[in-house]
């Protein structure tokens, strides 16, 4: 009883300040303000502001399979979890490993092999849903949104499930600066393109997508339209006891209504290409595509990401009506009224290193934090 | 005679050099403290006074411009708005939240909703929570602006009593966070 009283005294201890190469901690804040992967730097910054972290991101460089012969290149993921961390959580740890696994036997990266790493990393975790359905049914309603990034071979393949997003700041000489250009697609019901999917997917379901609290929501529950988890929305063994009525969809299902099938886009990198922004749906909430280009275009690489975040911050402070330094005295969990949580990773390309092969032999493998409480009681 | 003559110039030019000179500096401080105290001080007091006079004209004006908003630059004034008055009448401007505090407009459905300023650290005790978690269900997370709480204005000041009073007598400890 009186532990968890004290818990947040731990938040600034310095045993948890993790050397520089695994990133720091900043109370809810956690950061790697700058590093080196095969094709360039990065920069990763996480805000947590659910009660658990519910955010992951990963960034993989160097060997994308278990072959001597490659391919070699720089994967970054980010998956914003909701209902809870678990299925995040599962990604973060198994999806890159599917994608060796098929990258291996096809000996090179594709759309194919990512495609697969995806639906392989769904049914595991729904698997695993199943092992644990007596002992822990609410495993069923954990989901999360699964974002990825590979640049292999001068290509950059993106490949997106849910709402996270990624923008390319590319070197105009024109416009004199850089310009935003969104690479991902969304799988947001806001977005009315997604709507009709899902109308034309469940003809006979009039009530497929719902408008509450002024946002289009799929049944009238969730905002995205696919997604890895969310196993009560995929198969009807699910959506019954001993899951909680409340987390329960009303009536039957023949069909999955919720969809884990990437969204891919291979795009072909230009020396114009400066810079990548990868970002989970709480930062674009505050922030433009086009500001947040600009944000990265005009200052010093180290410690970007954080500089993303502290932006966004900034912006739901003001929103809602106090100062950032006041945003940063409320708790973990309460937060989530001010924003949600943040994931930033930003990875420059550089030019000179995009075809070299020398730095193949380094391989860099950096996670985001688990939250703070998971660490506490670690 | 011209050598004589060129002495007395040069005296005379001396004398005369001499004259303008403690008429215009080293003279002051003697008169001031010996001969003519009266002239030289007056001056100086005077443009304290009127310095003086200045800065509360200065204030008055700042204070009714910013009550009344007549002067366009009011926003510079706000060092001198009182703590008690709400500075944002017509125009909501953020900035004007007094450090520690936040606006939440609380009121219920369509009825009037009142603006509040509320310390930020009231936001982590678990009966602030309870009062959130209705705001939740009722308008989202996403709800764009400050934070609305559907709950009667009488009902929430008695939250914020009952938050003020657990303050002063059991402290921090049990309204750090349970779980």
């Amino acid at each position: 009883m009186v532990r968890p009283c004290w818990k947040p005294s731990v938040e600034g201890d310095g045993s948890r300040r993790g050397g520089d190469p695994n990133g720091r901690f900043d109370g809810l804040l956690w950061y790697k303000d700058l590093g080196s992967h095969v094709n360039g730097e990065f920069s990763m910054a996480v805000i947590q502001a659910n009660g658990l972290l519910e955010d992951q991101c990963q960034l993989e460089s160097g060997p994308l399979s278990s072959l001597k012969s490659g391919p070699y290149g720089t994967f970054i993921g980010v998956y914003d979890g909701h209902g809870g961390p678990e299925t995040s959580r599962f990604i973060n740890d198994n999806l890159f490993l599917n994608l060796k696994k098929f990258a291996s036997e096809h000996q090179e990266i594709s759309a194919n092999v990512i495609k697969k790493a995806f639906l392989a990393t769904e049914e595991e975790f729904l698997s695993c849903v199943r092992q644990q359905w007596l002992e822990k049914p609410q495993l069923a309603s954990v989901g999360s949104c699964c974002l990825v990034g590979v640049i292999c071979d001068g290509l950059l393949y993106i490949a997106n499930v849910g709402d996270s997003r990624v923008v390319l700041g590319r070197a105009e000489k024109v416009v004199r600066g850089v310009t935003a250009l969104q690479l991902s697609t969304e799988h947001n019901a806001s977005i009315e393109s997604v709507r009709d999917e899902l109308q034309s997917l469940h003809p006979d379901d009039s009530q497929i997508v719902v408008l509450k609290h002024k946002v289009w929501r799929v049944k009238g529950i969730i905002q995205v339209s696919r997604s890895i988890g969310d196993a009560y929305l995929k198969k009807s063994e699910f959506n019954k006891e001993p899951l909680l009525a409340k987390f329960r969809l009303s009536e039957p299902f023949s069909k999955p209504i919720l969809s884990p099938e990437p969204s891919i886009f291979i795009h072909k990198l230009n020396p114009k290409d400066q810079f990548l922004i990868f970002a989970s749906d709480g930062l674009w909430e505050h922030l433009s595509n086009q500001e947040a280009v600009d944000i990265v275009h005009s200052y010093p690489r180290n410690g970007i990401a954080k500089r993303l975040v502290k932006a966004a911050l900034k912006l739901a402070a003001k929103k809602r009506e106090m100062r950032y330094s006041d945003l940063k005295k409320i708790d973990r969990g309460v937060r989530r009224h001010f924003h949600d949580d943040i994931t930033v990773v930003v990875v420059f390309l550089d030019p000179s290193s995009v075809n070299r092969s020398s730095s193949r032999s380094s391989t860099i493998s950096i996670r985001g934090s688990r939250g703070v409480s998971s660490l506490a009681k670690s | 005679m011209g050598k004589i003559r060129g002495f007395l110039l040069k005296h005379r030019v001396n004398t005369l050099f001499r004259c303008v000179f403690r008429r215009h500096r080293s003279p002051v401080g003697y008169h001031r403290l010996n001969q003519h105290p009266f002239c030289r001080v007056k001056p100086i007091s005077r443009l304290i006074n009127w310095t003086h006079n200045l800065r509360t004209k200065a204030k008055a004006i700042c204070r009714s411009g910013s009550s009344k908003n007549l002067i366009p630059g009011r926003v510079k004034c706000d060092g001198y708005m009182q703590i008690g008055r709400d500075p944002v009448e017509e125009k909501p401007e953020p900035v004007a939240v007094p450090k520690g505090h936040m606006a939440v407009y609380v009121g219920q459905k369509d009825g009037d909703f009142q603006r509040v300023l509320v310390p930020v650290i009231y936001f982590n005790h678990p009966l602030f929570g309870q009062l959130l978690r209705e705001a939740e269900e009722e308008f989202g997370y996403n709800h764009p602006g400050a934070i609305t709480i559907p709950c009667r204005i009488s009902e929430f000041e008695h939250v914020q009593t009952r938050i003020k009073q657990g303050r002063t007598t059991r402290k921090l400890l049990t309204w750090k966070r349970q779980n």
